[in-house]
């Protein structure tokens, strides 16, 4: 009964996500990636509402969510696909090349947090060739 | 589903006593399908399971109450052998030397005026030797041995703390914890609750450690490490206790020497499994709090506080390291204000760190001692408390932060 309706409503949905996200984009750059924090921050919403649309954003697809491991014992922060979480990455397909070729970080969804990524410009990420290469 | 069994190691000194002991007991519990399971381990050895190195000659394997829940092509055997070779994994002849010699490890540092005050502390040369007396003489009195792996947490021990922002309070699932259970190779140890809605439970958390002996052989380990989980009204803490990482410390602590440690102890896997053996969901664990604007503040308090080093975030996109030259040779470290200040100045002025060196100089009402050298990572909300403190420092500053 519902499912006929799920097209329509995904469909406006994103038409009414749309512009927001352009301006977003538009407005971060060439910034990797977006957090609840500064998207609550940039529209003077509070962190709720923040979170809510930009979840909102991710499933109409004009944004994927990734999570962003700042572990000290990795060389540098990096993103990680939620399908690779507490699995083990190697540190040169996270774009680390000094690093040894076996080395691995096994990432914890505790030790990471929630981010958001331009899903348009995914293939491009790190995150999604990190996906192709683990 | 999971095959489970409750597995029993003996060790004797001779196979008479392996006689005796069969008699005393009997073999009416020992019963696996009506079958008796009481196999020398070397028998069950010889099918592969098992690594030899494991294994005294005199041991005895107890199988007892195994129950197979799954369904297993390989039939029911093949999940009870799992079953014992998980638990002989956790299992060495010689794990109560072990324990005991941990156990004084940590005690000791409390220093040698404390030791004095507790049974058997005043007797032995070094620190450990006193220590080792202590433990010994609270064998029966664990909630003593507990309370003064508290009072280490409280601020003598080094360790890493780890903040997590939580919406709702997690004190009253740690109230119901149960002490002396193990789960997930976590033992919930002894529970406190210093005041309303503040609750710390003491655990110990299992993991192997694979040491290279002076005779070029890798042996396995099941090392307890404490762990002091806290929970306040929209807080959680996870205190691991650091262990240095020196061949002559390990040696010294399992009696045998050691020329090399094979597998690190890893404070945030430690930390990971504590919180994971409380079955609490991760989605209702929180969030790490960032510590960065507490950390700017500290740093850019240069009179009573050095900063060596720090890691800070470049937008989005990336991040940048500054840190002075070491100084060895009797001379000391130079501090970054001092002599790098425009990069400290980028440090200070940045709203995400990820890692800062620092050591205070002057005692600080934020409850911070002189002497004490703290490494922070802000957006991990992790502090690793280095250099050895005077007792109260920790609590006092993660008190300060608190607020």
């Amino acid at each position: 009964m519902l499912s006929w309706l799920t097209w329509p409503v995904d469909w406006l949905a994103r038409k009414i996500s749309e512009p927001r996200v352009r301006r977003l984009q538009a407005a971060l750059g060439d910034e990797r990636y977006i957090d609840t924090d500064r998207w609550a921050k940039l529209n003077g919403i509070n962190k709720q509402q923040a979170e809510a649309e930009l979840e909102a954003a991710a499933k109409v697809g004009l944004l994927a969510r990734m999570y962003l491991y700042e572990g000290s014992d990795a060389p540098g922060d990096f993103l990680v696909p939620e399908e690779l979480l507490n699995t083990p990455i190697k540190l040169v397909d996270a774009g680390f090349i000094d690093q040894d070729e076996d080395a691995t970080i096994s990432v914890s969804p505790l030790r990471s947090r929630p981010v958001y990524v331009d899903a348009e410009g995914q293939a491009e990420t790190e995150a999604t060739q990190l996906a192709y290469a683990t | 589903m999971e095959a489970a069994a409750e597995v029993f190691f003996v060790d004797f000194a001779d196979l008479a006593d392996v006689a005796v002991f069969l008699l005393a007991i009997g073999l009416t519990p020992l019963r696996l399908r009506g079958r008796p399971q009481i196999k020398p381990v070397t028998a069950i050895c010889q099918s592969g399971f098992l690594p030899h190195n494991f294994l005294t000659s005199h041991s005895l394997c107890l199988i007892r109450s195994v129950r197979a829940t799954r369904f297993s092509p390989y039939g029911f055997h093949n999940d009870a052998l799992q079953c014992v070779r998980h638990a002989v994994v956790h299992w060495k002849p010689d794990s109560m030397a072990l324990a005991e010699n941990l156990n004084a490890f940590w005690i000791s540092k409390l220093g040698a005026d404390r030791l004095a005050q507790l049974p058997g502390g005043s007797t032995g040369r070094s620190s450990l030797d006193k220590a080792l007396n202590v433990v010994r003489e609270l064998k029966k009195d664990r909630e003593t041995l507990y309370n003064l792996l508290f009072e280490g947490f409280d601020g003598y021990f080094h360790q890493s703390v780890f903040v997590r922002d939580l919406k709702k309070s997690m004190a009253s699932t740690l109230a119901n914890l149960e002490i002396g259970k193990t789960v997930k190779d976590v033992e919930w140890w002894a529970i406190q609750s210093p005041k309303a809605h503040h609750v710390r439970v003491l655990a110990g958390v299992r993991r192997q450690m694979q040491f290279l002996t002076a005779k070029d052989v890798g042996e396995w380990y099941v090392i307890t490490i404490p762990v002091m989980i806290e929970a306040m009204p929209s807080l959680l803490r996870v205190r691991t206790l650091t262990v240095q990482s020196t061949p002559t410390t390990w040696s010294e602590l399992l009696g045998k020497e050691i020329t090399r440690i094979l597998t690190p102890l890893v404070d945030t896997e430690l930390h990971d499994q504590a919180l994971g053996a409380t079955g609490v969901p991760v989605g209702d664990l929180g969030e790490m709090v960032d510590y960065s604007r507490h950390a700017v503040e500290l740093m850019k308090d240069t009179a009573n506080v050095n900063t060596y080093a720090g890691t800070f975030a470049v937008r989005t996109v990336g991040q940048t390291r500054h840190a002075t030259g070491g100084g060895g040779l009797g001379r000391k470290r130079q501090p970054m204000h001092v002599v790098m200040s425009t990069e400290f100045n980028e440090l200070v002025g940045s709203d995400r760190v990820r890692q800062c060196e620092i050591d205070v100089q002057k005692d600080l009402d934020i409850g911070l001692l002189a002497g004490t050298a703290l490494v922070i990572y802000p957006v991990e909300g992790k502090i690793v408390f280095r250099k050895m403190l005077s007792g109260g420092a920790v609590d006092a500053f993660l008190a300060y932060l608190a607020r």
